[in-house]
């Protein structure tokens, strides 16, 4: 690995603890991660990873979390910071029918997703494809109703959205085919 | 980018991985670093024994320089020693004059799979020691 340089952390947590209902569930987790690093969070269920990708991600609201954490330069305590924090994240959930229309085809499920970046239909259209190409979605399936895919295509159309938006970080949530993916 | 997973093996693509346990990152470091904290920097040897039962893992945990033995099938075992080119042969004479039936064996280095078992492990053990 490169040498780390201070500048480059793009995720920093400090001293993390995050309380619900009187009841701690992270203990002080501190650590910091760098531009380009590809990280796992590994532990049995109830472990606190998808908590602690939670805060990360502006979904948990301040007052159930301390600790210093900041993501691209920006702390998700503050509001008005989350539109820019989540414009440089991308997410993709565990479920992918949380993020998909079933009943659209995948270009116009990405054209949704770009429109609420802001992205131009044409412009989104044409990401979108090559994001479809690189992730080996057969083209003969993007038209179609998303329903008609199989798994392991709707799980590609999923984290094609979670990458329309060229984010800075991404989150994977138990990619199921993950070697598949990055090989 | 950030990985959530079960899937053990997907630390092959990871820079870092953070290991959670109810709450508390026990670890977060490269997977390589965190293998080689293992003793003899995770080498180990691997036997198939005749009728394994816990008796006989007791008696291999006897060995002086044995460090962890952890049971990966049903007549499978893996053992972590000090100083593993030194003790290696020596652990093999000692389980054969405990008259115990070797069916096979092997050198490895551990995967991440077993060091995330044993960081585990210990964690509990540590846990209900303070109970």
């Amino acid at each position: 690995m490169k040498k780390s340089n201070l500048k480059d952390i793009i995720v920093n947590v400090k001293n993390l603890d995050v309380i619900f209902k009187k009841k701690k569930i992270i203990h002080e987790v501190s650590f910091q991660v760098f531009k380009g690093e590809i990280i796992g969070l590994f532990g049995i269920s109830g472990a606190g990873k998808t908590t602690i990708i939670r805060v990360l991600t502006c979904q948990i609201k301040k007052k159930y979390w301390k600790g210093i954490v900041s993501v691209t330069n920006l702390s998700p305590k503050k509001k008005g910071n989350h539109s820019k924090i989540l414009r440089n994240v991308g997410y993709v959930p565990q479920l992918e029918l949380l993020n998909l229309y079933y009943d659209l085809s995948p270009l116009v499920n990405v054209e949704i997703f770009a429109s609420n970046y802001g992205q131009k239909k044409e412009k989104a259209r044409k990401i979108a494809k090559d994001l479809f190409t690189t992730l080996d979605i057969p083209e003969d399936t993007w038209k179609n109703p998303l329903e008609k895919l199989s798994g392991g295509e709707k799980k590609r159309v999923s984290m094609a959205i979670g990458l329309i938006h060229k984010p800075k970080i991404l989150f994977l949530d138990e990619p199921t085919t993950l070697i598949n993916y990055l090989n | 980018m950030f990985i959530i997973t079960h899937d053990l093996e997907a630390a092959l693509v990871c820079d870092k991985t953070a290991i959670l346990r109810e709450g508390k990152l026990l670890e977060f470091d490269t997977p390589n670093k965190l293998i080689s904290s293992l003793p003899s920097n995770g080498q180990l040897a691997r036997f198939t024994i005749e009728n394994l039962n816990e008796e006989i893992i007791n008696k291999i945990r006897k060995y002086p320089y044995c460090e962890i033995v952890s049971r990966t099938g049903n007549d499978v075992i893996e053992v972590f020693i000090q100083n593993f080119e030194t003790h290696f042969s020596e652990l093999i004479e000692y389980i054969l004059n405990k008259r115990i039936k070797i069916v096979s064996m092997s050198r490895d280095t551990a995967n991440f799979r077993r060091y995330f078992q044993i960081r585990i492990k210990e964690e509990e053990e540590k846990e209900n020691n303070e109970k």
